[in-house]
This record gives structure tokens, C-alpha cells and sequence, in this order.
């Protein structure tokens, strides 16, 4: 039997590389047969196709049909809505707020962090002791947001650290009352752009050091200033990780939630003021600190329609940042 | 692993179990459409149990907190009495988030901790069975009472649902209170403030003798909402406050221009920046001496005591009356609930009974520092004040008059105009206009 089994197996493995030959497949110039390589490959694709549907699929498409639903969660009645759900999310006012300040963190947010992040990409790039200034910048982005909220949430007391600080100085002038409503939304902004720049300065960089040297050493023998490397070098060749970063961007920062749980901490919910989209789901899920029944239905709705929303950004930013790519010879 | 019961504890089960037959044989009958809650008699109710043989209670409280460790020593005691093993589960407190499933899909426990917040909450979600059955069961040890004459009436309406039901059997106590600290203000411990007039002059007082009469921690919007719920409930009483979450047209009343009048005169006597302020920093302000008062709930002795001085001497005075007003006091507490697919539901009943008895409840004063539900089980220092207001009162209400149940209309109507009324960014008759303008379109979009 093993000879036989030897034999065909022998047959199969010498006509794929006729078929591919000049193609470059790697099973194929090392003696293994293409049927054989595909049992193999769909074999450990098995536990991810099992997965997937189960882990993230099911889930999700469970969610979308819940979004039809007035339901409390597991053991309370589920009755069926139609688009109700929908219709509420766009006319509650606190959800309106809520995604006006989701869009200020995505907007405002990433135009600062992206600001720091090509200040980093003209400054950093043969500094010396490049190295240990990117580890320092990305290291606000392994600390837990929950600890940052909570430790800016104490600095910026009234009589906290930083309104000290500002007296110290001289500047009383400058103090404020962080946390009222009219500031927090402000500080939280300001929060996410510190512990975020950290990963797009270090994930943007790697664009960077992947330029030829030459590039800019002929740039400087031309007269060109870093600004001007900067606009003709360095941006037009960091253009493809520059759209991977906004994708990533965008998709993160729609879904800003635990550093404002941190500023505000968990006694008492988020004021207005203070609520992302997801904080506002997250509550309508039932964390609050009333006494009602969890909504997973409305939640369910409105996190439906941040994915679609989420999504639709996606597309948008890549095609935006969709460029041919530059060879460089 | 069963145990043999002690002499003792078998002259007491026997005991007990005498006087459950003398309670059955009034003619106890079962009613209501919960067998297991109603629990026929009494009697059926401990042979039930003794044959379940056991109880699983799924606990929120921390494992090192007292109360815990209160309920685990009177659980062992149970063990040692009735030979039903007791299977404590620590979930800390998102417990409730897993609860729901948990119960739902038949894996849950027999008993969880509940409390008057979470009545609502609980029924909607289909989590819990009335328990009125309990209170016919006699608490062991004590001349045959019975659950119903341990806990007085003003307790029990606090762990009473809609429908007039027990939700569950209450072991500690809580209200809210205005707060000073009797060694920093001997003036105050000598005569508190008996109406808003004396209140406001009082706060008067102490701004003009240079010190900070409220602390407030005004990024909790609950605890800034205490002023306008008390004032409503001063002018309006009971069931006011409610109301404006289902019915716009209850904002029209006289009494909610008035309350919210009486929130803003407050505003000159809180702390600087008070808005601002993240909790505890206040709280623990006041606890310092940095701050005369503050509003607050009756766990803020023991919560502030690692930051008060070592004299400290907590104190608190209900909140004022105004003219013509009610006399109304926040009975609100904390207890067991019996999951409504309870497998063990008889066992987790005369589990109950046993943990009413006064030295457990006792330990809820002793230990817990906290106000015990029984009524001869004293109060902590900090607190007989608050517990001899809870007893007295002849007119109770809910924490928050149970506006909380209205859940979306608390968190996104109400607790957001009411920090604006507070911190001035809204005159009270705007807030009128704003809270019946905003009920109306929350109403209207479910």
C-alpha cells in the first residue's frame, strides 16, 4: 500500500510543475504537489474557518437581528420593533452629542495627532538618539487608558496638580476648572491625542526608514530644506503608511470609550458633555446608574450603526489616500 | 460531606422546626403564582429545604469586606444548624452584569444580593420571584417570631415592588442625609438646622466666617441630584420626583419651580470649582474639615474614615423642612433576592430566616459600620441619627423616589439639566421648561 500511495503521490507531484512552471510556487520547485499543499493549507485553515463564524460572525449578525428587537437581555421578553430602534437613535438628542463629540475626538483629535506624527517624521528621521525618543513618545500608548483618564482626571482637581502648578508659575491666569462641563470634553481630546500619537510617531517612522538615504543626501547637496525633504521625499513615500495610519485612526478612535470612563470615573455616569458614541451604548446597555432594565436592543441599533459608519469611513480614507505606487530606482 | 448537627444546634433546629408546625397550623395558606416565593406553609417550606440539601448565593460584595465576611460565618452557622451546605460564590460588584445570563439559561444562583435600586431592574430582566413567603417564616431563636415582626414596616416597603410584593429581605439600611462632623462643629451637634430658613442662614454663617459650607463632588451627577430630589421631596412628597420622568405635565407643578428655585440658592456655598471636582476629593474634603457639609448617603462614615481624623465624630441631621412641607425619609436598603429559576428556592428561604437573626444583623452595625435593617440592632455612632429618622417616620419614600427606574429619562434628561440647574448654567424656570420640553420628546420616542 505505502509504495502505492508512494507512487501516485510521485505522479501527482511532477504535473503541477509542468503547469507552474516559471511561476515561481515555492510547493511546486521543492518537490511538493499543489493537491498536497492545498490539504495542508485548508487543514490549519479549519480551526479559523470554525472561528470566525462562531467568534465574530454569529455574534455580529446576532447583534444586527437584536437591533430589531425591545429586549432587557437573557430571560426578559424579546419583542420585535422593525426599525424603531433606528428611528429613536437619530432623534435622541443625547446621542446626537455623543457622536458630535465622537466626531470632534476623530476630526480634531486626529488632526493633532497626525500634526505630531509629520513633525516626527521631518525631525526624528537623523536625530540623534531617534531611538529612545520613539520609545518614550510610544509609551503613553501601552499604558491602560482607564489609568490615564484616572490619573489626569486627578491632576486636573481644582486643586490638583496642574492648576498648583499653573500658581506656581505665575499663572493663575491660566487656571480652570478641567473637569466642569464646559472643559472635560476639551481635556479628554487632549488625553487621547498624548496616548495615541505614540503608536502613529512609531508606525509612521518605520515609513521613514524605509527611504533610501541617498534620497536625502542628494536633496541636501541640491539646497532642499528638511521642510522641503519633508513635502517631496519623505510624504509622497510614506503615502501607502500614512493611509494604513488614518484607516487605523479613524477606526480606533469611533470607538473612544475607556479613557472618558476614566476621567470620570465610575461613580456617576459620563456627563453629556463628557459622552462618545460608545460611552452613550455602553450605558444604553444598561450600565448606569439607574435602576431600569438594559435596552440591548437600542444599544444593539446603535452599535450597528457605528460599524456601517465605521466601514463607509474606511472606504472613504482609503480611497482617499489610494495612490500609484512611486518606484524607486 | 454531610454534617452532623451538635446537640445543640439540633435542640434548635427541633426548636424551630416546633414552631414553623405551630405557625402552619393557623392555616397559612399558599397563595399568590409563585409556588416556590408563596411556599405553601412553613412547615412544607423546611422539609423542602432539608431535602434540597443545599443553597447557592452568588455574592456582590468583596470576599474581604465585612459583609462577606458576616454572611460566610452566618452561612457556616446555617450549615452547622440544618445540615443545607451553603455554596457562597464571590462576584464583586459587576456581578449583575453576568447574572442575567446566568439565571436565564438555568445555571444561575438560588439567591444574589439586590437592593431598592435595583427592584426595577431585576423584574424586568426577569431575574427574581416575590418572596412573601419568608415573612411568615420564624426567625430561629427568637420566641417564634416571624421574619415580618423582626423588620419594621418603613423596611419592608423599601423591599417592596410595584405590585406590592417583597423583592427581597433587607439586612442594612440606607438613606441620605446632610453630614457634619460633631467635633469640628460642636454649634451644629448642639442644634441643627430644623427648616430651609435656618439652612440657608447657616450656610450664610459659615461663608462669613471665611469657611466652605458644602463639599461637593460635581462630577457625580447623582450626588448632585440630591438636592433637587430632597427639595421635591420636602415640597411635593413622595412619588413627585417619579413623575416628572412619566408624565411631562408633572414639571407644571408650583413645587418644581420652588425646588428648583431652592437648588440655586445653594449655589454660592459650595467649594470653588465644585463642578469640577472628582470624586472623592470632596467628600474627603469634608471628612478633612476643610468643608462644613455634605449631602450625602449613610455609607459616607465608613467611607471616609481612613481619610478623617482619628477624633472625628460623624454626624448627620435629615434634610430641612419647608413650609407647609412633607416630612417624608429615604428608606432605601439592601438585601437577598431569590432568583427566579432558583433550583434550591425553599433552602434559600429558611437560609434567610436564619440570616435575620439578630446576632447577624447585629454585626451589620458592629462590623459593616452600616445601619442593620433589624430595628433593636443599633446603628454605628455616625449613624443612630439616621437610623432614628428612618424608624420614626410616619411618611417614607425610595431612594431617589424610585425615578431611577426610569432609567434613559435619569441618566439623559433628568441628571443633565439638574447639573446645570446646580451649576448655574440654568435658571430654574429655564430648567422647568427644559426638563417638561425633554420628558415630552424622550416620552414620544420611547
Amino acid at each position: 500500500m505505502a509504495d502505492t500511495s508512494t507512487a501516485r503521490g510521485a505522479s501527482r507531484s511532477s504535473r503541477p510543475a509542468f503547469r507552474t512552471a516559471g511561476r515561481a510556487r515555492p510547493g511546486a520547485a521543492q518537490g511538493v504537489s499543489q493537491r498536497d499543499a492545498k490539504g495542508w493549507f485548508r487543514l490549519f485553515t479549519w480551526p479559523a474557518v470554525l472561528l470566525y463564524p462562531v467568534g465574530f460572525l454569529g455574534p455580529s449578525l446576532y447583534g444586527v437581528v437584536i437591533s430589531f428587537a425591545k429586549w432587557s437581555g437573557p430571560g426578559a421578553p424579546l419583542t420585535w420593533v422593525g426599525w424603531r430602534n433606528y428611528v429613536r437613535v437619530f432623534r435622541d438628542d443625547t446621542v446626537r452629542q455623543a457622536f458630535v463629540n465622537t466626531a470632534l475626538v476623530v476630526l480634531v483629535g486626529g488632526a493633532a495627532v497626525f500634526a505630531l506624527a509629520f513633525l516626527a517624521m521631518a525631525v526624528l528621521r537623523d536625530m540623534r538618539g531617534r531611538a529612545f525618543v520613539r520609545a518614550a513618545v510610544y509609551l503613553p500608548s501601552i499604558i491602560s487608558m482607564i489609568a490615564v483618564g484616572t490619573s489626569l482626571g486627578f491632576l486636573l482637581n481644582p486643586d490638583g496638580v496642574v492648576n498648583r502648578l499653573l500658581g506656581l508659575l505665575g499663572l493663575e491666569a491660566l487656571q480652570q476648572t478641567w473637569l466642569d462641563p464646559q472643559h472635560i470634553f476639551g481635556c479628554i481630546v487632549v488625553g487621547v491625542v498624548w496616548m495615541g500619537s505614540g503608536f502613529y510617531i512609531v508606525l509612521l517612522m518605520t515609513a521613514v526608514d524605509a527611504i533610501p538615504k541617498h534620497l536625502y543626501e542628494e536633496a541636501q547637496l541640491t539646497g532642499l530644506t528638511r521642510m522641503q525633504q519633508f513635502r517631496w521625499i519623505t510624504l509622497p513615500l510614506s503615502r501607502d503608511m500614512i493611509a494604513i495610519a488614518a484607516v487605523l485612526w479613524t477606526a480606533n478612535s469611533l470607538r473612544t470609550f475607556d479613557i472618558v470612563i476614566g476621567f470620570v470615573g465610575t461613580a456617576g455616569t459620563p456627563s453629556v458633555n463628557a459622552r462618545t458614541y460608545a460611552v452613550q451604548q455602553w450605558l444604553s446597555a444598561g450600565h448606569t446608574t439607574g435602576g431600569g432594565a438594559p435596552e440591548l436592543g437600542y444599544a444593539s441599533a446603535m452599535a450597528t450603526l457605528l460599524t456601517v459608519l465605521t466601514v463607509a469611513l474606511v472606504v472613504l480614507v482609503r480611497r482617499l489616500g489610494r495612490s500609484d505606487r512611486l518606484e524607486i530606482s | 460531606m454531610s454534617r452532623t448537627p451538635s446537640p445543640a444546634a439540633a435542640a434548635a433546629l427541633a426548636a424551630s422546626l416546633a414552631t414553623v408546625l405551630l405557625v402552619s397550623s393557623c392555616g397559612v395558606k399558599n397563595s399568590g403564582n409563585a409556588q416556590h416565593a408563596q411556599g405553601g406553609s412553613a412547615a412544607d417550606l423546611v422539609s423542602a429545604a432539608k431535602a434540597q440539601g443545599q443553597v447557592d448565593y452568588w455574592s456582590t460584595w468583596g470576599e474581604k469586606e465585612p459583609q462577606a465576611a458576616i454572611f460566610k460565618a452566618a452561612a457556616d452557622d446555617f450549615t452547622a444548624q440544618t445540615g443545607i451546605k451553603v455554596n457562597i460564590k464571590y462576584l464583586g460588584r459587576s456581578g449583575t452584569t453576568t447574572m442575567p445570563q446566568a439565571i436565564a439559561s438555568g445555571s444561575g444562583p438560588d439567591m444574589f444580593d439586590s437592593g431598592t435600586d435595583h427592584i426595577a431592574a431585576f423584574a424586568g430582566q426577569h431575574m427574581t420571584q416575590p418572596i412573601d413567603g419568608v415573612l411568615k417564616l420564624p426567625v430561629p431563636g427568637e420566641d417564634g417570631k416571624s421574619v415580618a415582626d423582626v423588620l419594621p414596616p418603613n423596611v419592608l416597603k423599601s423591599a417592596t415592588d410595584k405590585d406590592g410584593k417583597l423583592a427581597f429581605v433587607p439586612h442594612t439600611l440606607i438613606s441620605t442625609a446632610i453630614w457634619y462632623d460633631a467635633a469640628r462643629s460642636p454649634a451644629l451637634a448642639a442644634k441643627q438646622p430644623a427648616t430651609w430658613t435656618e439652612f440657608l442662614a447657616l450656610l450664610q454663617q459659615q461663608k462669613a466666617a471665611g469657611a466652605t459650607p458644602i463639599a461637593q463632588d460635581g462630577l457625580v451627577n447623582f450626588y448632585n441630584a440630591y438636592w433637587f430630589y430632597e427639595l421635591m421631596m420636602r415640597y411635593a412628597g413622595p412619588g413627585s420626583l417619579a413623575a416628572l420622568g412619566t408624565d411631562a405635565s408633572a414639571w407644571d407643578r408650583p413645587e418644581v419651580l420652588k425646588a428648583a428655585q431652592g437648588v440655586a440658592e445653594l449655589r454660592p456655598y459650595f467649594q470653588d470649582g465644585f463642578m469640577g471636582t472628582k470624586y472623592p476629593a470632596a467628600q474627603n474634603d469634608w471628612a478633612q474639615g476643610k468643608a462644613a457639609l455634605n449631602i450625602n448617603g449613610t455609607w459616607l462614615p465608613s467611607e471616609t474614615r481612613p481619610q478623617a481624623p482619628a477624633d472625628a465624630k460623624p454626624s448627620s441631621f435629615t434634610f430641612p423642612m419647608v413650609e407647609g412641607g412633607h416630612s417624608t425619609v429615604e428608606v432605601g436598603s439592601l438585601g437577598w433576592s431569590l432568583s427566579a429559576k432558583a433550583k434550591h428556592a425553599e433552602a434559600a428561604q429558611l437560609f434567610m430566616s436564619h440570616l435575620l437573626r439578630s446576632q447577624v444583623i447585629g454585626r451589620i452595625g458592629t462590623d459593616a459600620l452600616n445601619i442593620p435593617s433589624r430595628a433593636d440592632a443599633k446603628a454605628p455612632d455616625a449613624l443612630k441619627a439616621a437610623q432614628e429618622s428612618i424608624l420614626k417616620a410616619t411618611e417614607t419614600n425610595t431612594t431617589y423616589d424610585g425615578a431611577t427606574a426610569q432609567d434613559k429619562w435619569w441618566n439623559n434628561v433628568f441628571l443633565p439639566l439638574d447639573d446645570q440647574l446646580l451649576s448655574g448654567t440654568l435658571q430654574p424656570a429655564d430648567f422647568v421648561a427644559q426638563g417638561k420640553k425633554k420628558t415630552a420628546d424622550a416620552l414620544a420616542n420611547g
